[in-house]
């Protein structure tokens, strides 16, 4: 940044309009604005932070607006105060604003109308213009408030970075000049993110993915056994069956059994015929269960049916006329037969009763066929609970027939193990185990297929919960991915930072030892200076020992300078250097020292000062380099201060 | 008076949450929502509107209607026939309400007979589920009911 001009506006004691062009030649750097004590150096000072910043405590530093303006302005209108100034920064030229309106409410009294805030504006090489949006964050990004103090400073004050516990504020200026708060944001952050990444890694990760993994793949395992040995079972099944065939054959081939086992042939037909019929019965049965639902709510259908009818006896559905036609009799105000129908007379209250009774079609329609389907369902469906009855009873009879036929057949197999032909007994023995491994084989059917359809679920719920688990689980795999990156770049910036800062630190040392040594007198037996890893500020004297507490008040603002300046070279910071009363505590070697020195250090170099600080060899040191020149005049009858130029 | 506009149709009928998977069984319909070969033969319903209907009709036989705390999708409202299915519902509500304004509401209907369905789902769940031949059971439940039933009189 590069200050050009500045224009004030009923500023502090600064009546009407008063402006400042600031030199911007590089050879001539140096603006002085002169000033007796209380011209209004101070008040000029600050309008720079004002203007930028919008800093100002009215509490320590009194009213902003010009009290003679305030005076003189008629009640109840608007008095405004501003300060303008024109900056450039990188090549492109700027023009910041901030003013501030009050108006006059009796002759002692005035009410603030607020502050207009920072208006920046950027103005091109052919005088276009354009507006900053969000111009104070524009701002804190040319020179941030926080660097401000360490370039718009009190010459007074300025021994503040040497004073005993100073190493806090070195500490500060060098972070916020240097912009390493940047970095150690970064690092906070990055430090936060990675925090955050493995609270959530921790609560996703579980290792649940596996062990539903191994779950299915157990499921799945025991599913194909279980229809391996269901293969089997149903093989071992066929076996069964063609040996008990090949048995009772072998046994019809045998004369004196024949007729045996001819019965025995009729019994299983009887008994196949009769397990057939009770299926399909118990599929009746379920079919009229599921249908059933419409008896069961026969009392409400009735109870329905019953008030439907109701409302239809008393002709209220369907409505007898229409409620659209006795809306437009009322409207006509007069009947069809020509007799008026006027309010409140017994035709209109007659009518106004029949349409409070009427119901919408919408409503009629759906009553109508409501009473309709609620009638139908009502006469055409059966006993179908009787229905379901009557199946139980076959059902039952079925039972009893299936029980007979069964003994009937145990009592001829019985007949055949006790038959008084060896063969007859041994086949028929055989026929039984056969008969009664089949039955074994079909009840381990019954039970793998049950077994399946329980895997098959546990299989599909598992695939589920494994798809779920996946999304978590690439969730995770993200997130330790994030995790890692954040903490790489968390510890990258971590040393970053560190070196970044020990290389600024060095180099800040080394600067403000060379200038340190330019601004030095001859007479100072200080010639070093150092800046240790606790940011203490250092001067070595001669013998190379630490000096600090052994400063005069000259040489601790000698040194601070050579801390600003180098702080600023260092940053490379282009801004310029404001200082408010520079030499007032300075003697004349450090004054003649710096005077010489200083404007070669810095760009651009502005300096309010007293009629007494720039004695006759200070002034002729800076004589060449100075610019432009203005005075501070106060008139005491006015109360309010000018600006002259004076070269 | 009802001027027949529907704010939302809906078209789905809700029950309890927590009694989704015992209507799924007694319908013989597996987790997934497919049919299961030995469910299928062994559950006592054949679908699961079937079994919101006997629900329905059993807590409107024993008078409990309640409203649903937590409710899931169980079936599309498009499955219920007009001039059955929706005429059992109708009822219902005209019998629940005494009003037959209700007939203006599908939404109150379905409402109506979903509070009915979750009362009476209960006595269905104690009769027919986590039970060995199931529809035997359900069999037995309904001709308990059979001597309650008044004889239609034929036109």
């Amino acid at each position: 940044m590069k200050l050009e001009s500045m224009r004030l506006y009923n500023f502090r004691q600064f009546y009407g309009e008063q402006r400042i062009r600031f030199s911007v030649d590089k050879k001539k750097n140096v603006t002085i604005v002169n000033g007796v004590m209380g011209a209004g150096k101070t008040s000029l000072h600050r309008a720079f932070v004002w203007c930028l910043y919008g800093e100002w405590d009215e509490q320590t530093r009194g009213q902003i607006v010009n009290k003679r303006a305030i005076n003189e302005s008629p009640l109840n209108v608007k008095v405004e105060t501003s300060v303008q100034m024109v900056f450039t920064h990188a090549g492109e030229r700027y023009t910041a604003v901030r003013t501030l309106q009050v108006v006059k409410t009796s002759e002692s009294t005035w009410q603030p109308l607020g502050e207009s805030g920072l208006s920046l504006t950027k103005i091109t090489l052919s005088g276009q213009h354009e507006t900053i949006r969000n111009a104070q964050n524009f701002l804190e990004f040319i020179l941030p408030s926080s660097v401000s103090p360490y370039f718009f400073f009190d010459g007074e004050q300025i021994d503040e970075f040497v004073k005993p516990g100073h190493e806090t504020k070195v500490k500060s200026a060098v972070r916020n000049v240097l912009r390493i708060e940047v970095l150690e944001r970064a690092r906070h952050h990055l430090d936060a993110v990675a925090r955050d990444y493995q609270k959530d890694l921790k609560s996703r990760a579980s290792g649940r993915l596996q062990l539903l993994l191994v779950t299915k793949e157990g499921a799945q395992s025991e599913l194909d056994d279980a229809q391996k040995r269901l293969e089997e079972l149903r093989t071992e099944k066929g076996l069964a069956n063609k040996q008990i065939e090949e048995l009772n054959e072998r046994l019809r081939q045998i004369e004196s059994v024949k007729e045996w086992e001819e019965k025995k042939r009729g019994v299983q037909s009887q008994l196949q015929s009769c397990e057939k019929t009770r299926e399909r019965i118990w599929a009746e049965v379920k079919d009229l269960v599921n249908r059933s639902y419409v008896q069961m709510s026969m009392p409400v259908i009735l109870k329905a049916t019953k008030l439907l009818d109701e409302k239809r006896e008393r002709g209220e559905i369907p409505p007898g006329i229409r409620e659209q036609f006795i809306q437009d009799l009322i409207n006509r105000g007069e009947c069809i037969c020509k007799r008026p129908i006027i309010e409140g007379s017994p035709e209109h209250q007659h009518l106004a009763r029949l349409l409070q009774r009427s119901v919408s079609t919408y409503l009629t329609n759906a009553v109508v066929q409501c009473a309709g389907d609620l009638r139908s369902l009502a006469a055409n469906t059966g006993d179908t609970l009787g229905q379901i009855k009557e199946r139980m009873v076959e059902k039952a009879k079925m039972e009893d027939d299936i029980d007979a036929y069964s003994q009937e057949l145990t009592d001829i197999s019985q007949h055949l193990l006790q038959f008084d032909v060896e063969e007859v007994r041994l086949l028929e023995k055989k026929r039984k185990d056969h008969q009664d491994r089949l039955y074994s084989i079909i009840g381990d059917i019954g039970r793998k297929e049950e077994r399946i359809e329980v895997l098959h679920r546990a299989i599909e719920t598992s695939q589920r919960d494994i798809e779920k688990a996946q999304v978590t689980e690439k969730r995770a795999r993200r997130l330790q991915k994030s995790l890692s990156l954040a903490t790489r770049a968390h510890e990258a910036v971590d040393r970053m930072c560190d070196v970044f800062a020990a290389d600024m630190r060095k180099r800040i040392q080394t600067e403000a030892k060379q200038i340190f040594q330019r601004l030095v007198w001859k007479e100072s037996q200080f010639q070093d200076i150092c800046l240790s890893e606790d940011y203490s500020l250092e001067v070595l004297d001669r013998w190379g020992l630490p000096a600090r507490r052994e400063l005069s008040a000259g040489e601790r603002q000698v040194l601070s300078l050579a801390f600003i300046i180098a702080m600023a070279r260092v940053a490379g910071e282009e801004a310029p250097l404001v200082v408010d009363t520079p030499f007032g505590r300075l003697s004349s070697a450090p004054r003649q020292s710096i005077t010489k020195n200083i404007p070669e250090l810095l760009e651009q170099l502005i300096l309010f000062v007293t009629d007494e600080e720039l004695h006759k060899q200070a002034r002729q040191n800076l004589e060449p380099r100075i610019g432009a020149e203005y005075e501070l005049r106060f008139d005491q009858e006015t109360g309010s201060a000018t600006v002259a130029q004076l070269n | 008076m009802n001027t027949g506009a529907q704010a939302t149709r809906r078209d789905r009928v809700y029950c309890e949450k927590s009694q989704i998977n015992i209507y799924r069984e007694l319908a013989g319909i597996g987790e997934s929502g497919r049919k299961s070969a030995a469910g299928a033969n062994a559950a006592p319903f054949r679908s699961l509107k079937e079994v919101f209907l006997a629900a329905a009709c059993l807590g409107m036989r024993t008078g409990k209607q309640i409203p649903l705390k937590q409710r899931e999708d169980l079936a599309m409202l498009s499955y219920f026939n007009d001039h059955q299915d929706m005429a059992v519902l109708r009822s219902i509500a005209i019998a629940a309400t005494g009003q037959i304004e209700v007939l203006g509401d599908v939404n109150q209907i379905v409402t109506i007979a979903e509070e009915y369905a979750n009362g009476g789902f209960d006595e269905l769940k104690r009769a027919a589920w986590g039970v060995a031949l199931p529809l035997q059971r359900v069999v037995e439940l309904f001709l308990g009911y059979k001597s309650e039933i008044p004889k239609v009189p034929q036109e």
